[in-house]
């Protein structure tokens, strides 16, 4: 929907059936409306609720239940199934008191402060959270479509039915294929995902496909957990790590005669997709044209479309925010909280949403108590898998320094002389990490 | 399987005993972070634990350390540990890193006064 089509819809409004609990704005605590379901607007309602119960909270969602994108990569290795990743909302509802609308948002009036809903109802807030996650853009690559991608050449980042369609194409690979995974340029969600299933997928071909043959054509010639995943790669599968990468590397590093499974194919190497070729099934990239059995293309991406269509976002696609408190920094009122705002130098992962859910709640107690909000604070961890029982990581604490949202200095990744121990340890964290993390967020 | 098990509220009770005399000592460390920055509040500071210790600091059936109950000299001399790389770690060393002493007092206030017990379900 265009912004000017969305924005008219504002209009509707006046006729609109105003929801019981869209009513009396303030007058029994404050009203806060958040848009979205996910891992950023299911920690606000629920810290929101947990700092003050007297402030009321509606979640607008279209969907019943909630498919966390999270460790989705698992499924296309059928080390989980779809299923598992599914998320239950009856905690926040019933611990938290928090009201779900099962509907979409289709007009909104930042003056007035409501939104109108696909349902026809009308919702006031006092402070609108919109936590929409990405969009991805299928259509920026040539020669691919939303409908090829559904058919055919799955991206499998937002998780679904083309997660479960790339999971029976790995399944249904002939012999000694060649499985691509096209990385999308940067500002991307989860830095660290296409390296990661590059790897539990070489890890899956191992046992079930030794010959095939795992590309990942990348856009960059580095990426955040490069000289961690690498190691892992060379212990694991036989790659050989380019020479850059190889500076304090451990004496167990290998050059093998026969690379193994996976190859990283960068930039600088002509890494870089030019366009898909869907009916021979080939890719165009910078260094040539490269066929391929099966093929992943994680497009570029921006905000859900929903925070284009209310005007959140700048030329960048994403949500220009105060780090303070979230505030868009184009409408008053509304926060924008997740991988669709640009929070400086936080990566786009769950984690971090979380964080920013918890800053933002916080920010929203304070302003409706009449307070300046404190100092934020934030953290991001992002455990990956080189295979199911090697887990490394990126971690940092962030705090504001000079308005912008910035990483404390220092090492931020998995040593290179890690012992087996903390390796195996990585992994362990990161399988106990979907849960508590999923728990933080949703119960 | 639950490592929580094994070191419920009372066995820290035990290791302050131990570690007193070390917490005292690590807090002379020097603080990493300017000290003129502003501190956020505690609970501030102690929310982002929750993504793998559990909100509130309470965790049940899980690898990770429970936070919720513990008491401050345990809490302040962990991270210490972690932080001056006395103790080794997978990736709390690094994130103890980012912390000054006032920062782990003031989180470990807040968890301290949690409930151990689950009061979230």
């Amino acid at each position: 929907m265009k912004r000017r089509e969305f924005l008219s819809l504002a209009g509707a409004l006046a006729a609109g059936t105003m929801l019981p609990l869209g009513g009396a704005r303030g007058a029994t605590g404050a009203h806060v409306v958040i848009l979205g379901g996910g891992v950023g607007g299911a920690t606000a309602a629920k810290y929101l609720r947990l700092m003050d119960p007297a402030i009321r909270v509606t979640i607008v969602e279209k969907e019943r239940r909630y498919l966390r994108p999270y460790g989705s990569s698992e499924v296309i290795t059928g080390h989980v199934g779809l299923s598992d990743l599914e998320i239950d909302y009856t905690p926040l509802q019933s611990k938290y008191g928090v009201t779900f609308v099962f509907d979409e948002a289709v007009g909104f009036d930042p003056i007035a402060q409501r939104l109108a809903l696909k349902g026809g109802e009308s919702l006031s807030y006092d402070r609108l959270i919109v936590s929409p996650g990405i969009q991805l853009l299928y259509d920026q690559i040539e020669g691919h479509s939303e409908a090829l991608a559904k058919a055919r050449f799955p991206a499998a980042w937002i998780p679904g039915s083309q997660t479960q369609l790339l999971r029976n194409q790995l399944e249904s690979m002939p012999q000694g294929g060649t499985f691509a995974i096209v990385a999308p340029p940067n500002p991307f969600r989860c830095p660290p995902g296409p390296y990661e299933r590059g790897a539990l997928v070489a890890e899956w071909c191992q046992r079930h496909n030794p010959r095939a043959k795992i590309l990942i054509l990348d856009p960059r010639n580095s990426f955040v957990t490069d000289q961690s995943m690498m190691l892992g790669w060379n212990r694991l599968y036989g790659f050989n790590i380019p020479l850059e990468f190889m500076a304090d590397m451990p004496d167990d590093v290998q050059t093998h005669a026969n690379p193994g499974l996976i190859e990283w194919i960068r930039q600088q190497d002509g890494g870089t997709l030019i366009s898909l070729d869907a009916g021979s099934k080939a890719l165009e990239t910078e260094g040539g044209r490269v066929s391929a059995d099966v093929i992943n293309i994680i497009p570029p991406m921006r905000a859900g479309a929903i925070a284009e269509a209310m005007g959140l976002t700048d030329a960048s696609g994403f949500c220009p925010i105060d780090p303070m408190t979230f505030e868009s920094r184009l409408q008053p009122k509304v926060h924008v909280i997740g991988d669709a705002c640009i929070a400086d130098q936080m990566p786009k992962s769950g984690y971090a949403a979380n964080n920013q859910a918890k800053v933002t709640a916080r920010a929203l107690v304070d302003l409706f108590a009449g307070r300046e909000p404190g100092p934020p604070s934030w953290q991001n961890t992002c455990y990956a898998l080189a295979g199911s029982e090697y887990g490394l990581f990126v971690a940092a604490v962030y705090r504001l320094q000079d308005g912008r949202i910035t990483a404390h200095p220092g090492v931020r990744f998995q040593s290179l002389d890690a012992t087996p121990a903390q390796i195996r340890l990585g992994a362990v964290y990161q399988q106990n990490w979907l849960a508590s993390f999923t728990e933080d967020c949703f119960a | 399987m639950s490592i929580n098990h094994l070191l419920p509220n009372r066995h820290w009770l035990m290791l302050l005993a131990l570690t007193s005399t070390l917490v005292s000592s690590g807090l002379q460390a020097e603080t990493p972070i300017g000290a003129d920055a502003a501190i956020a509040a505690p609970e501030t500071l102690a929310h982002p634990c929750a993504g793998c210790h559990g909100t509130n600091g309470w965790i049940d059936d899980s690898a990770f350390m429970p936070l919720a109950g513990m008491p401050e000299s345990i809490f302040i001399e962990t991270m210490l540990d972690f932080r001056e790389e006395r103790r080794a770690s997978t990736l709390m060393g690094m994130v103890a890193q980012g912390y000054s002493d006032a920062e782990i007092q003031a989180m470990a206030r807040f968890f301290v006064n949690q409930p151990s017990e689950g009061t979230s379900r």
